[in-house]
């Protein structure tokens, strides 16, 4: 048995408390019994001693009283008795009196005197008002009474007699008194004797006639007053016997007093004792009480402790063994107290418990069945999970925190990894060929770097920055895998694992690349079809006539690398151009990708020398832009049935087929170059600006010429409409060499043009013609049909008489005009604005043309013809703005709108795609850096719509165009602080500058306004590029307004005239 | 309305952030540094979270919320860190200045949003 050894048990407690208590009240029991013992003997004491008081207070007050009484009783007793003595007396005397015997007086007077021993004076003594006389005198000092006659001097209150025959005098203080009386009376009174002095009671009565009765005298004697008295009888009775009587009462009283106080003490005496000894007696009784009542209570309780703590620790032994796990017991605690409730408990517990256990066991040998049979289950569920991993085609795997792979792992993983990869680390498997510094990589690894042990929260943020697709080099095999990413939280919420399933999709992807691929072509294709579709046929033909050549130009500025450096800002020109036209015909896809060439050429700006310029990348870059052209126009050619490119491949077969052999005949050639001649009719054949194709084009032309070939009308009229300026230019030149016989004097010319590939290619072209004929008259057909240039005219007015062979051109020419002005009558408007311009110059050239005695009647059909061949009007070409200012302003989330005024004018065809260049520039610009956006003009109380107003005015040969537009305008203060910024103008000078001269900064070479490249107007505002255009091209000139706020205005204005001779100085 | 402070050194990220914040119904105060985000956040003691750049002239994100959490005004406000790179040794130096969550640069504002209306308890 366990025994249980509690630090301190119960039955102690009980025991040391009980104890404790009945100490501590008994304690305070025993002190509170002494001192109520103590206060019950001194208020026993008090109590005695203060009754003997009160006894003796109490007797001596009957003593006093009692004395009093008997005084009284006694002085009642001598006043009757005197009274009646004296009624009865003074009777007696007044019988004597009248019958004035003295004797009998005396004798009575003596008689009582003598019997009475208490009287210890009598008298009897007369007044007649002036003497009192004393008839009997006696006391105890004169027992023989005094002698008669003696009287009574009332002046000294003294008696004066005689006693025996001596002479006596003695005071007597009481008469005058008497004498005063009317009645009896009795006074207390001292009489001086020979024992000293002593009480007395001084009776007295007068005594009047005789009355009848005693009755009637005191009627007298109190009412009338009227008998004077005859005498007075008077008694002084001694007090001594009442005084003995007294002195006896009090004597005794006194003796019963001290006896009684005598037994009072020894009453106190005896109470004190007792007293004491009561004390002594409780006390040790109270003592006795207390250790019996200790000592039972000390047994009482541990019998009751013992009751108590007997079952309780049956009651623990049993919890004990429960606790044991012995759970059947046998509780034999039978008690009617709580203990024993807790001992039923108990039963009751360890009996459900023990059903429980039974209870437990049956369910345990269920439980144990089915963890069996779910034990088998998951391991079948597991073999699914395994076969199922092992049946994927995908690498299944998940990392921790660490990157390492952890299982399950699918099979699959090793097909892909092509080795086993549970225990590596994830950025040695399947990122171990990322471009560990390229943005996306760095981001996964970001996004792996703070999603472990966080919540949901953070992988929301970081998932879409893990790769979803890696490339793999496996064998030195490029793979393409593509994961999903599962996140695994652990029970806190925080990111444990993360899940990955691999896909190796290369061929899929390469599948699907393909697919994107042709989707994408066909893509770009249906783009710019749909681009193409919206132009019409003419403007597509001078688009490709346009950007052709300039990318061909381009290609072989870009073939110099040694001049690299120098030829940059003509390649970013003819970029820009070709994204300009781009733009403005709405051929999206090219105009961006120029616009990223030409940022690239811009970039190089900044290398120092063409040795650092990749020559190689900027070619690739340029071959790409041309080739795209070349997917627009093949695209334009195949949809559109216009056969461009065809047409230039045909012309490049016959040239090569006629140059690869010479030997063929006449009739092969004419059929060669006749074939052509559908194609020369129609005006693409002329408006296509590439060198090569110019070449070709004016080869072709100086063969049918040569060779004395007629083409049809039609071809005649286009090729009036659209000759090349160029080559006017230089077959003019060239032929006033010729004159001069100079041939050495052109190659001279040609070897300082290096830079000007174009009038180099025209000047070959031109010597291989003169070269090939020795006929002038071929030469004269050549020059003759350039007639139409206004220029050309010029020139030859004025050379008119320098040459026969020019004399002979005008002629010849006059007469070929004719004849196409007669053959079409209806072109002839005279009407025509621009024929002002000829008219204008007309008086100079006919006054020079009159020498030459040329039939008049010649001249209005070939001014007729002039005019219409050489001038288009203007408003034509501007409709294209109409959609560019729309798309771009669209594009730039504003509202813009473009109004032309004018327009009519017409210009030289020549010098209409120069204009055209500087407008969409211009126009541009307007759109992108002058109109605001909706909501800054509604906030500057302007429209939300701006407008851009093109308008074309005319002064004789000159042309003005004006742009303007209501945007913010320009800010001289912006511009200078730009400049000296950029560090082309010094603060001192920006001060002097006006603020004309400061808008002006704007035409400054690479000067921006903006400094982030725009898609729309590319670098800055391409000013200087404008002002170019305007003076080269143009000849004419540029000017700048600007009303910050509230807009600018552009004015370009140029002569209509073409001026060759500029042309001719720069070549020269 | 929760009251949002964004430092950042790019004016242009900081608009287009505030812009974004402000739709979904966010106040927004602005920062171009950790110094000024500092003494923004003392004007502003309500603001209920932080989102900081990392990398800024003056004093970084990360210097900026460790003298942040020495505020008692700051020290329960949860930061959403920007930053395009995060090593671990960032992210433990993160977590003891009360960073909340890391996005990268550039964000995915529905996200961001996400993780702002999450974080101000709307």
């Amino acid at each position: 048995m366990e025994t249980l050894n509690a630090k301190r048990p119960l039955k102690r407690k009980l025991i040391q408390s009980t104890l404790a208590i009945l100490l501590i009240s008994f304690s305070v029991a025993s002190v509170l019994v002494f001192i109520g013992i103590d206060k019950i003997g001194a208020g026993i004491v008090s109590l005695v001693s203060n009754r003997s008081e009160d006894t003796t207070k109490m007797l001596n007050e009957f003593s006093t009283s009692s004395t009093g009484r008997i005084r009284e009783n006694f002085t009642q007793d001598i006043r009757n008795r005197s009274l009646n003595v004296l009624k009865k007396d003074s009777g007696s005397l007044v019988q004597l009196f009248q019958d004035n015997s003295f004797l009998q007086v005396k004798e009575f007077v003596q008689n009582v005197f003598k019997d009475d021993k208490d009287i210890l004076r009598a008298a009897f003594f007369v007044y007649d008002g002036k003497q009192i006389t004393g008839w009997h005198y006696v006391d105890r000092n004169y027992p023989q009474a005094l002698d008669m006659g003696t009287e009574f001097n009332l002046k000294t209150g003294e008696w004066v007699g005689k006693y025996k025959g001596a002479k006596v005098k003695f005071e007597d203080p009481s008469v005058k008194d008497i004498i005063g009386s009317n009645g009896p009376k009795i006074v207390e009174s001292k009489l001086q004797t020979a024992d000293g002095e002593v009480e007395v009671f001084e009776t007295y009565v007068p005594v009047y006639q005789k009355f009848k009765d005693i009755k009637e005298m005191e009627t007298q004697v109190k009412s009338a007053r009227g008998k004077n008295p005859v005498g007075y009888l008077r008694y002084t009775i001694s007090l001594s016997s009442l005084q003995k009587a007294i002195k006896t009462e009090q004597e005794s009283l006194k003796k019963y007093i001290t006896d009684i106080e005598g037994g009072n003490k020894q009453t106190l005496k005896e109470t004190t004792e007792l007293g004491v000894s009561l004390k002594a007696s409780i006390l040790t009784q109270l003592g006795i009480a207390i250790f019996v009542l200790l000592f039972g209570a000390f047994f009482f309780v541990r019998y009751t402790s013992i009751k108590i703590t007997t079952p309780v620790m049956a009651l623990i032994q049993v919890a004990q063994k429960i606790s044991k796990g012995e759970y059947k017991q046998n509780i034999d605690v039978v008690t009617d107290d709580e203990v024993g409730i807790l001992a039923n408990t108990f039963k009751d517990m360890s009996s459900a418990i023990v059903k429980r256990d039974e209870e437990l066991a049956e369910l345990n040998k269920g439980l144990e069945k089915l963890v069996e049979q779910r034990t088998s289950q998951l391991a079948q569920e597991m073999k699914k999970v395994r076969n199922l991993l092992d049946s994927m085609r995908q690498s299944v795997f998940s990392i921790n925190k660490t990157g390492e792979v952890v299982e399950p792992v699918s099979k699959f993983s090793e097909t892909i990894f092509k080795t086993s990869i549970a225990g590596g680390k994830v950025t040695e498997l399947l990122y171990k060929d990322l471009d560990k510094k390229s943005e996306l990589a760095v981001a996964n690894r970001t996004a792996l770097t703070t999603v472990f042990d966080e919540d949901d929260l953070q992988w929301m943020l970081m998932e879409g920055n893990l790769l979803r697709e890696i490339p793999l080099v496996v064998d030195s095999q490029k793979r393409t895998l593509q994961v999903n990413y599962n996140p695994i939280f652990d029970e806190a919420g925080k990111l444990e694992q993360i899940m990955y399933i691999v896909e190796d999709v290369t061929e899929e992807r390469e599948l699907k690349r393909q697919i994107e691929e042709e989707r994408k072509a066909n893509q770009e294709k249906s783009q710019v079809l749909t681009e193409l579709a919206s132009q019409n046929v003419e403007d597509i033909g001078n688009f490709f006539a346009n950007v052709f050549d300039l990318a061909q130009n381009a290609k072989n500025l870009s073939q110099q690398p040694q001049s690299l450096d120098g030829n940059r800002a003509e390649i970013f020109r003819a970029l820009h151009t070709i994204k300009g036209n781009a733009k403005v015909y709405g051929f999206e896809k090219l105009g961006s990708y120029v616009h990223d060439v030409e940022q690239y050429v811009v970039g190089l700006k900044d290398k120092a020398n063409s040795e650092q310029i990749d020559c190689d990348h900027l070619q690739k870059e340029i071959l790409h832009t041309q080739r795209l052209i070349t997917q627009y126009c093949d695209i334009a050619e195949k949809v559109l049935k216009i056969p461009f490119k065809i047409k230039a491949l045909k012309i490049k077969a016959v040239h090569n087929d006629l140059m690869q052999n010479p030997e063929l005949d006449a009739a092969a050639k004419d059929r060669a170059y006749y074939s052509l001649e559908p194609f020369f009719a129609e005006s693409e054949a002329f408006t296509r600006s590439d060198a090569q194709w110019k070449k070709l084009v004016d080869w072709v032309l100086h063969e049918v010429i040569d060779r004395g070939m007629v083409f049809s009308a039609k071809f005649e009229n286009t090729y009036l409409k659209n000759c090349s300026e160029s080559f006017v230019r230089t077959v003019a030149y060239c032929e006033r060499e010729i004159n001069h016989n100079k041939d050495s004097a052109i190659i001279e010319a040609t070897k300082g043009l290096p830079a000007a590939p174009e009038l180099f290619d025209d000047l070959m072209a031109l010597r291989h013609v003169l070269e090939s004929t020795s006929s002038f008259e071929i030469k004269e057909k050549i020059v003759g049909l350039r007639f139409a240039t206004a220029d050309l005219k010029n020139l030859l007015v004025e050379n008119i008489n320098r040459s026969p062979s020019i004399y002979m051109f005008v002629i010849r020419a006059f007469e070929l005009v004719n004849t196409y002005a007669t053959n079409h009558k209806s072109i002839a408007k005279v009407t025509d604005p621009g024929f002002i311009v000829f008219e204008k110059n007309w008086d100079s050239i006919s006054g020079k043309l009159e020498k030459l005695t040329l039939p008049l009647n010649l001249w209005n059909p070939v001014k007729e013809c002039l005019v219409t061949a050489n001038y288009v009007p203007l408003r034509k070409s501007l409709a294209r703005y109409f959609p560019l200012v729309e798309l771009t302003s669209s594009k730039l989330g504003k509202k813009a709108r473009l109004i032309v005024k004018g327009g009519e004018a017409f210009v030289p065809n020549d010098k209409l795609e120069s204009l055209n260049n500087a407008l969409t520039h211009l126009i541009r610009n307007s759109v992108d850096h002058g109109i605001e956006s909706p909501e800054d003009r509604a906030r500057n109380g302007k429209a939300e719509t701006g407008s851009i107003t093109v308008a074309v005015f005319e002064a004789g040969e000159h042309v003005r165009v004006e742009i303007h537009d209501d945007g913010k305008g320009l800010s001289p203060d912006y511009l200078k602080k730009k400049a000296i910024e950029k560090g082309f103008l010094k603060p001192e000078q920006a001060a002097k500058l006006s603020d004309k001269e400061a808008i002006e900064l704007i035409f400054k070479s690479e000067f921006s306004t903006k400094d982030s490249v725009s898609d729309i107007s590319g670098r800055g505002v391409g000013m200087d590029a404008v002002k170019e255009i305007v003076a080269k091209d143009l000849g004419g000139t540029i000017s700048l307004e600007s009303k910050p706020g509230q807009g600018m205005i552009v004015t370009i204005e140029f002569s209509k005239l073409v001026h060759v001779n500029n042309h001719l100085k720069q070549v020269a | 309305m929760p009251k949002v402070l964004i430092v950042d050194d790019s004016d242009s990220l900081r608009s287009q952030l505030k812009k974004s914040l402000i739709t979904a119904g966010v106040d927004v105060v602005e920062a171009a540094d950790g110094v000024q985000g500092l003494s923004v956040f003392q004007a502003n003691t309500d603001v209920k979270l932080i989102i900081s750049d990392v990398n800024m002239p003056n004093m970084d994100g990360l210097t900026m919320c460790s003298k942040l959490v020495q505020l008692p005004a700051a020290k329960s406000i949860p930061i959403i860190m920007l930053t395009t790179e995060s090593d671990e040794g960032m992210k433990e130096k993160g977590k003891a200045v009360g960073v909340k969550a890391w996005v990268t640069k550039p964000y995915q504002e529905d996200k961001l949003i996400m993780a702002v209306k999450k974080l101000c308890g709307m």
